[in-house]
């Protein structure tokens, strides 16, 4: 029988790579998807050297059905049975009040965000209903629970993902699959520098004077929760730095 | 010297759970419940079985008075705690609200409540003056909804939601972490309280499906309690997988 299967989309960095690593830490055999190509290889080398685990390349933007639907039908039979899919592929574009929002970013959020994530799992729930077996994850976000100023559309797509998660473990509820979602505060990763369009400084600032959150982090609270006995299932993490109490209450020193 | 940890609560179900998943990490163990000779037994178990050092403090967390008392008599190689686990907590008597008792109202808003805020003021100086500690709050399902017949319970949950983010809040400055733990069913000594004695009626609440044990939250509890001090689990809802939520639920087990 071989190792358990965990699927991790936006693998190529950030959350998913570092969740990646620890899965396959775990001994899972991993599905890593991602847009960039070299990145999903390298990461896949690396966990093959180190931790001999048997890993997939899904090349695709996930915003893209057809691209996502060929890249699923062209799994490998054995490679269906996911056990564990990680929908972390996400992304916020811009901190802009509503009215000077791009429409080029809030449709990149909304695709990536909601779309994508639903494209993902409506191929890969049928794998898990027909073995009445599996767990999802969803990375949500403090923006998912509460809005704050210049957050409005990347809230919008986390209350969009709290609201799939919890759709998701009702309706799977008597397919036996476990829906988790984690919602992590400020984690310091490429996302800063994504939303502020490559604005280096601007996205500095935002991890200044005090400890955030790390992929590593995440990456723990998802394992912890995938290894859980079958019986328990966490539902709703809501993971921040200590430093920050919410969007609104922080203890920085700068 | 080990690190110090009072649960409240401990003569019984998550408490008791709790105490004993800190005794495997060598945690000094405050104990507190209103039950004296329980609380030795659990002492003498874990000190026998963990060797570790166990504290008890018989208290009822609704007696302010009590409750002081009880700190002012901690010694002082005590007072140092690290994590306060507030799990002293009830359900009573469950009802649509006309035919509600106000006796069992009282008790779980003086429990799960007020027994709360009296033993976290006794602690939470001492935390705030070494800018460390973790005040860990076990909440609920029914501290996130509102199902029929519970409605009491849910508002003293819902008040603990208030006081954990308004604790994290004002804490915020003085680096001491505040989770919440919300469980689903659970099964514990609970549903028997809650159907006051009948065990009939008590069993009926877990048919059909697979419950939390009181360990699935200690588990959780410990590894909330235990992560680097950068990271807070400011809440966490953990069910049974056959609860997605207060109303839906599969009960097809025995089926």
């Amino acid at each position: 029988m071989m190792n358990k299967i965990a699927l991790v989309t936006g693998a190529t960095s950030g959350i998913g790579k570092a969740t990646a690593r620890q899965l396959a830490e775990k001994d899972f055999n991993l599905i890593i998807t991602g847009r960039r190509k070299e990145r999903l290889e390298e990461l896949a080398n690396e966990l093959k050297q180190k931790y001999n685990c048997e890993t997939i390349i899904l090349n695709f933007d996930i915003r893209k059905q057809a691209e996502v639907d060929k890249a699923i039908d062209g799994l490998p039979e054995n490679w269906r049975n996911i056990d564990v899919l990680v929908n972390n592929a996400g992304l916020a574009a811009g901190a802009d009040p509503i009215y000077d929002g791009l429409l080029d970013d809030w449709e990149r959020m909304i695709d990536t965000n909601i779309k994508g994530l639903l494209y993902i799992s409506k191929k890969v729930m049928p794998f898990m209903m027909k073995r009445k077996s599996g767990h999802i994850v969803n990375i949500g976000s403090i923006a998912g629970k509460q809005v704050y100023p210049n957050g409005n559309v990347y809230c919008a797509t986390k209350f969009a993902v709290d609201a799939l998660t919890k759709a998701m473990r009702i309706d799977l509820l008597k397919h036996n699959i476990r829906v988790t979602q984690i919602a992590p505060g400020a984690v310091e990763t490429e996302f800063s520098i994504v939303r502020y369009h490559g604005d280096k400084d601007k996205a500095d600032n935002v991890y200044k004077g005090y400890t955030p959150l790390f992929a590593e982090d995440i990456a723990n609270a998802i394992v912890f929760a995938v290894t859980r006995p079958a019986h328990v299932n966490i539902a709703d993490v809501l993971i921040m730095p200590t430093a920050q109490a919410n969007p609104y209450y922080w203890n920085k020193k700068l | 010297m080990g690190k110090i940890v009072l649960v409240t609560g401990a003569t019984a179900g998550i408490g008791k759970a709790v105490a004993e998943e800190f005794a495997k990490l060598s945690y000094r163990i405050i104990i507190s419940g209103r039950r004296e000779d329980r609380l030795n037994e659990l002492k003498n178990y874990l000190e026998g079985e963990y060797e570790v050092e166990v504290f008890v403090m018989p208290m009822d967390v609704r007696n302010k008075q009590i409750v002081e008392q009880a700190f002012i008599n901690l010694p002082d190689a005590w007072k140092q705690i690290d994590v306060l686990v507030n799990n002293a907590g009830l359900g009573l008597g469950f009802s649509p609200m006309d035919k509600g008792s106000a006796d069992d109202w009282d008790t779980m808003i003086d429990t799960n409540v007020k027994g709360v805020l009296y033993v976290s003021k006794q602690v939470m100086p001492g935390m705030v003056e070494r800018k460390s500690g973790h005040i860990i709050n076990v909440g609920s399902t029914v501290a996130k909804q509102v199902p029929k017949n519970v409605s009491i319970y849910a508002a003293t949950k819902h008040a603990l939601n208030a006081i954990t983010q308004g604790m994290r809040s004002e804490l915020l400055e003085h680096d001491i972490r505040v989770t919440q733990v919300n469980p689903g069913y659970v099964e514990t000594e609970f549903a028997l309280v809650s159907k006051k004695g009948n065990a009939e009626e008590a069993k009926k609440v877990y048919e059909g499906f697979k419950p939390l044990e009181p360990k699935d939250i200690a588990d959780v509890v410990v590894y909330v309690a235990t992560l680097p001090q950068h990271v807070n689990i400011n809440d966490i809802l953990v069910t049974p997988l056959a609860e997605a939520d207060v109303f839906n639920e599969n009960r097809s087990l025995n089926d």
